[in-house]
């Protein structure tokens, strides 16, 4: 960095101070300040200003004493918010006096105080431009070093012990500092003053490949490079986790890996070196270019170009494709080679969150991968990758973690002075909220936690997010489905710890989760919230997934519902799409007679080779059927009729992203109709004249595109309509949308379009995902509201 | 600064001024007799300059200069200067571009009618000068400056419904997006929804609150019978609270003006306005640019030997000028006075309702309905125009501007007919003449002695003795909705 340093000679020539004028402030900074190279910074400004003093890390953020004129302490707090670390951001800055005696003669980064902790740890960011250029110089003493960082990227939150961020409470505590290395780790002038993660070939972690047993001699990369190109898989330690990388232009190897991975259909994630690989296979505009280029470096999904080069079997029945750009060198370095994407997929067996050790890897990946490309760097908390989407004109996270876990977001208005509270999430997509002290901190994303190892590993991430934070909960927020495991730990822990537990409906959660990610205030008006998602347990103990609802924090209202319909089989009808078809056909009045006129659709006569009697008889007697007013059941039993993975889904949502990629190709504005039937104060969204109306186009040879477009519009329409006809019943901030169902960006476009025409402001999730990841947020939120009500009482 | 008070004193005399809630500086002097204004005096004590800045500029620098002659109606500034350039390049704008720039232009002039209604006039009804009167305390709770409740309402719809022209010409005022060729901002598919949800979202709170009921509704309102109905029926509407007061008030009877009024058509699309262009003189008559003149004889400038029309007129100062009384010039129309604004342009444009609030002449009630009838008729208009927005088409056609032209930019703003008047010589402005809505509305005499469109309307008004200012002299001059700065650009 010539730069910082040419500003350092600049600076010893100091203007010297009449000391009669000097006077002495103290600054308290809050934020992301920590790990950020902020301290190196204000360093930096206080010798351009010519005071004295000192700048410290502390739990709550960093502590500048300073000494000058007037007009130079004046200026400090503009200086400071107007910083170009990549990585920090400021959220309060208050000034203090001190007493002008005690002005020491020079400026100095002192040594961390411990303490309470109430600074934010900073999630890992990807290789800095200028880290790069130098692992690509070979003139630089860090030439092909694959774990080359600085102040301003490198690893974080997955390597972080406790609090405060310093070398010692990171997993590098191992790795004794080389002469030059500590010599730029105390520099203020270098980027890497205080870079906790600093290393070099010289002492920092090695990198090796073992394959069969053995570790292999000669250069890793190399080797590594020259075994993909032969079609191998190999798992390769990253940032947060272990992926399983295989060359994606050679579809023998991807075959090979879905086989061995068990994972015969969920689109593969990929990587490519650069920009330009990327716009080689699918669209990229300007907001997806900053979000891969940015430090967080998630997966973005983009639209495929139509034909691209890659075989199907990377991302089969979408018209999207998942890439990221390098993480790291050691991503850079391997990327290096290729001109085309590499399969960047999670390093597991399907079902299982991602290896993080060595000798787990070596063990469970055995079999899968056919050389492993390792170091001695350990993670600590485990990171998948995060990945983002397209939905309604902007990016959203689907998910929420490598580079951005954990993520802090302020409170809105009327929560400062809530209790402090863990929400402890669903069971799918599983995160955790601590929410207390002004703001939530969302967890990173636990997985499905009907995997035991997932469910011991999110316990056990949540104690660790709990110590970093100094998080003591007071309440403990929890789904009503008593089957969650996340409900079990949370109901355990309040038992044990004797805390007060609170129970929130899933669908309630949802909207509040939008609320928070808008900022809505505690005391703001009540908010109509469209949930729309797979099951979650309603306030009346039936399965609900399709429910529009009057909401604020502490209380929910159900104003409109899909109509239910039985799930024969229970769980099994959330896997088989069939199950919903013949649901929704039995459902009719008139089934068999529009079974029997439709009997040679293909649809048809796949449902007359299943038991439809005993489904029948099922539902009927209310054995093992339980009704859902479920709106991905919904899909799914459409999806099935135009024969998308009718039998069964091999992941969560398959049929519905089918469903939706089917649709994206057809401009079809025809639409099926649903029925509105007001009943109880409830308004019904009945599906029922939707299958004559779909049958007859299948009959007639209606492309599928097209009736799975009717479909959506029908749908869309349906909701905008309803939501319409309740709007003027009160006065409402706005419509929120949350649930998994809002990830298909075109429903959710088709109904943003038509809902704009009510004349409330439409929300959907911005920084939190509206699956069941951004779950907790909304727990926590309504948690904290209900206590904060006068008449709470624990 | 001198004031030179015309005619010797016969009766009481008294100076009103400086006015809160109006944009700008003003004064008025009066000459009171048996308690009503024999007479009055308008004078706008501001010299500002813009158009001495532009002579010798770029013709193009004008979308620069234009717009910051105000910050409330920047919007009608840039349109008038962009159809100024585009009338002297002899181009068309771009289908997308005139949408948007109606969109924008509409923005701008509904947001003004809703703070003139909120902020401006209705606050006056919350004076102590009323406190004995019927209903005061609800009033005086709703329309309070600073305290009632309607701001809260008010603003944050006015902030949102702003968004329109953020998301259309980037920022608002003084936007560089408004081009003689279109507008600069395309936008995408997902826009176009966004801004039928902010239009949607201004709907809902006119309707809820201002009116109480469907826009549409209020459009067919066709007299002042059924004006009167639909008070007595909507009385939960802030409209409806207006029309109460003004019934209590008579403020038909006050205020009262002429029966000429002058549009130069508003909202233009492919050469057809959505508000007629025309002149209103007992009835409909044609209206001739050329018939423009301003007049300088009771303003402190100098340099013009009689009336001239803009594109030769000049606009120079002299503080000397004895007969002086006002930095405002005297435009007039075939030597008329005219009115302009809201009602001007609903008269013209044949609005039954605003043809009988204004049968005997303008009034100040006939001023408030005309703007209020505006918001309700030109939301539809907007939602039409967003509709007919074409994502991927263009949004600005290429426009040279000529060495040698000239060029006339005819516009409505919210407070009446703005017009630019260019001339080009050798690539430079040689001469750039303004006339704004409020130099037509607060018009000094002119040659002859015929007092302006506001001197007229004041004339009658009921002054009491006592009061350093009067409740109803702020009726009407506040009715018109003045904008100083514009007044003396």
């Amino acid at each position: 960095m010539h730069g910082a340093l040419t500003a350092m000679s600049a600076a010893k020539l100091r203007i010297d101070v009449a000391p009669s004028a000097v006077q002495g402030r103290l600054v308290r900074v809050c934020g992301l300040v920590q790990g950020v190279g902020f301290r190196p910074m204000v360093w930096r400004l206080a010798h351009d200003l010519g005071l004295s003093g000192s700048v410290r890390n502390d739990t709550n953020g960093v502590l500048i004493a300073a000494w000058g004129t007037p007009e130079a302490l004046d200026a400090l707090p503009a200086r400071l918010r107007a910083h170009s670390l990549p990585l920090a951001r400021i959220d309060t800055i208050a000034v203090t006096p001190l007493p002008p005696g005690e002005a020491p003669d020079d400026f100095t980064i002192a040594p961390s105080r411990s303490g309470l902790a109430a600074t934010e740890v900073t999630p890992d960011a990807a290789t800095c431009a200028a880290c790069l250029a130098e692992v690509n110089d070979p003139t630089n003493r860090r030439w092909h070093h694959a774990f080359a960082n600085c102040t301003h990227c490198g690893p974080r939150f997955s390597i972080v012990r406790a609090v405060p961020y310093d070398r010692a409470n990171t997993e590098m505590a191992e790795f004794a500092m080389c002469p030059r290395c500590a010599a730029e780790y105390a520099d203020p002038a270098d980027r890497r003053f205080h870079a906790q993660p600093i290393a070099c070939p010289d002492c920092g972690p090695t990198l090796w490949l073992e394959r069969n047993g053995e570790r292999v001699a000669g250069d890793p990369i190399a080797i590594a490079v020259d075994l993909l190109r032969a079609g191998c898989i190999l798992a390769v330690k990253g940032i947060g986790s272990f992926h399983l990388v295989v060359d994606a232009t050679d579809a023998a190897a991807v075959d090979r890996l879905r086989t061995r991975k068990h994972r015969p259909h969920k689109p593969l994630a990929l990587m490519a070196r650069d920009l330009d690989v990327v716009r080689r296979y699918a669209a990229v505009t300007p907001d997806d270019e900053r979000a891969l280029s940015g430090p967080a470096a998630p997966v973005v999904l983009l639209h495929a170009m139509e034909p691209h080069a890659l075989p199907d079997a990377v991302a089969p029945d979408t018209h999207l494709l998942g890439f990221m750009l390098p993480m790291s060198p050691l991503h850079h370095l391997l990327l290096a080679s290729f001109d085309t994407p590499l399969v960047f997929t999670s390093g597991n067996t399907s079902g299982e969150p991602p290896c993080i050790d060595n000798a787990e890897a070596l063990d469970r990946l055995d079999g899968i991968a056919d050389a492993f490309l390792l170091h001695d760097r350990p993670i600590l908390n485990r990171l998948d990758d995060s990945v983002l989407r397209r939905i309604g004109g902007a990016l959203q996270p689907l998910r929420r973690s490598r580079g951005h876990a954990p993520g802090v977001l302020p409170l809105p208005e009327g929560f400062g002075g809530a209790p402090v509270v863990t929400a402890f999430g669903a069971e799918l997509k599983n995160t955790a909220c601590l929410l207390g002290h002004g703001r939530a901190i969302l967890s990173q994303h636990f997985g499905d936690l009907g995997c035991t190892s997932a469910a011991a590993d999110a316990g056990r991430g949540l104690d660790r997010l709990s110590q970093l934070f100094d998080h003591q909960p007071a309440i403990i927020a929890v789904d009503l489905h008593p089957g969650y495991h996340a409900t079990r730990q949370g109901r355990e822990l309040a038992a044990r710890d004797g805390l007060h537990l609170a129970e929130v409906q899933h669908h309630h959660a949802h909207i509040a989760a939008c609320m928070a990610d808008h900022r809505h205030p505690l005391d703001g008006p009540s908010v109509l919230g469209l949930a729309l998602d797979g099951l979650g347990l309603g306030d009346d103990n039936v399965l609900w997934g399709g429910e529009l609802l009057c909401v604020n924090y502490t209380t929910s209202t159900r104003l409109a519902s899909l109509r239910p319909t039985a799930l024969p089989g229970g769980d099994a009808a959330s896997r088989q799409p069939w199950r919903n078809l013949a649901a929704q056909l039995l459902a009719l009045p008139d089934a068999s007679e529009l079974l029997s006129r439709h009997a040679s659709l293909p649809a048809v006569r796949y449902l007359h080779d299943k038991p439809l009697g005993t489904l029948a008889r099922m539902i009927a007697t209310g054995t093992h059927a339980p009704p859902a007013s479920s709106t991905g059941r919904l899909f799914d039993a459409v999806a099935a009729a135009l024969g998308l993975h009718a039998e069964l889904q091999t992941f969560e949502g398959q049929a519905a992203m089918a469903l939706e990629s089917l649709a994206t190709s057809s401009t079809e504005a025809g639409a099926y109709a649903f029925t509105l039937i007001e009943a109880d104060n409830l308004l019904r969204l009945d599906p029922a004249p939707l299958w004559p109306a779909l049958l007859e186009d299948l009959q007639r040879g209606v492309k599928p595109s097209t009736v799975a477009r009717r479909f959506l519009n029908g749908l869309a329409a349906a909701w905008a309509e309803a939501v319409a006809a309740v709007a003027s019943s009160g006065s409402f901030a706005a419509i929120a949308l949350s649930g998994g169902v809002f990830q298909n960006a075109l429903f959710s476009q088709l109904l943003h379009d038509r809902l704009c025409d009510v004349g409330l402001p439409v929300w959907m999730h911005r920084q939190v995902p509206t699956n069941d990841g951004g779950l907790a947020l909304g727990q926590a939120m309504i948690a904290a509201a209900r206590a904060l009500q006068p008449n709470w009482s624990n | 600064m001198r004031r030179c008070a015309p005619g010797a004193p016969r009766m009481s005399r008294r100076i009103y001024g400086p006015f809160n809630r109006v944009e700008g500086d003003l004064e008025v002097q009066v000459e009171i007799a048996d308690g009503r204004v024999a007479a009055a005096w308008v004078n706008s004590p501001l010299y500002r300059g813009f158009e001495q800045i532009l002579h010798g500029k770029d013709p193009r620098d004008a979308l620069v200069y234009t717009p910051r002659i105000c910050g409330i109606c920047s919007v009608s500034q840039s349109m008038a200067a962009a159809a100024a350039l585009r009338d002297a390049a002899g181009t068309t704008e771009a289908d997308n571009g005139a949408l948007a720039a109606n969109l924008v232009l509409a923005c701008e002039n509904l947001t003004d009618h809703l703070t003139h209604f909120y902020l401006f006039f209705m606050p006056d009804f919350a004076r102590a000068d009323y406190a004995a009167r019927p209903g005061f305390d609800a009033v005086a709770a709703r329309f309070k400056a600073q305290t009632g409740s309607a701001a809260r309402d008010m603003l944050p719809a006015r902030a949102a419904f702003l968004h329109l022209t953020g998301i259309l010409a980037g920022k608002w005022p003084h936007s560089l997006a408004l081009q003689p060729g279109g507008t600069t901002r395309a936008i995408e598919p997902q826009e176009k929804a966004q801004l039928r949800g902010i239009v949607a979202m201004f709907r809902r709170f006119l309707e809820s609150t201002m009116f109480d009921d469907r826009l549409e509704h209020v459009t067919e309102l066709d007299s002042v019978a059924a004006l009167q109905r639909w008070a007595t029926s909507h009385p939960r509407s802030d409209f409806g609270c207006f029309l109460r007061i003004a019934a209590e008030l008579q403020l038909d009877a006050l205020g009262r003006g002429g029966s000429r009024f002058l549009s130069y058509g508003a909202y233009t699309l492919h050469g057809v306005p959505l508000f007629a262009r025309g002149i209103w003189d007992g009835g409909p008559r044609p209206f001739d640019a050329a018939g423009i003149t301003e007049d300088i004889s009771h303003a402190w400038l100098q340099g013009q030997p009689g009336p001239m029309h803009p594109l030769r007129g000049c606009t120079l100062p002299a503080i000397d000028n004895a007969a002086g009384y006002t930095w405002c010039k005297a435009p007039r129309l075939d030597g008329k006075v005219m009115e302009t604004g809201a009602l001007a342009r609903q008269v013209v444009d044949g609005h039954p309702l605003a043809h009988d609030l204004a049968a005997d002449g303008s009034s100040v009630l006939a001023r408030v309905v005309a703007r209020l009838l505006e918001l309700a008729r030109v939301l539809p208009a907007m939602e039409q125009w967003i509709a007919e927005l074409q994502p991927g088409a263009p949004f600005c056609n290429t426009t040279e501007v000529p060495d040698e032209a000239d060029g006339v930019g005819l516009v409505e703003a919210a407070r009446g007919s703005l017009g630019h008047w260019l001339r080009i010589r050798k690539g430079r402005i040689l001469n750039y003449q303004i006339i704004a809505p409020t130099t037509w509305n607060f018009s000094p005499r002119d040659a002859v002695g015929t007092p302006g469109a506001l001197e007229q309307a004041l004339v009658g008004t009921p002054v009491s003795a006592d009061a350093a200012s009067s409740a109803a002299v702020q009726h009407v001059v506040r009715s018109f909705d003045p904008c100083m700065v514009c007044t003396v650009h």
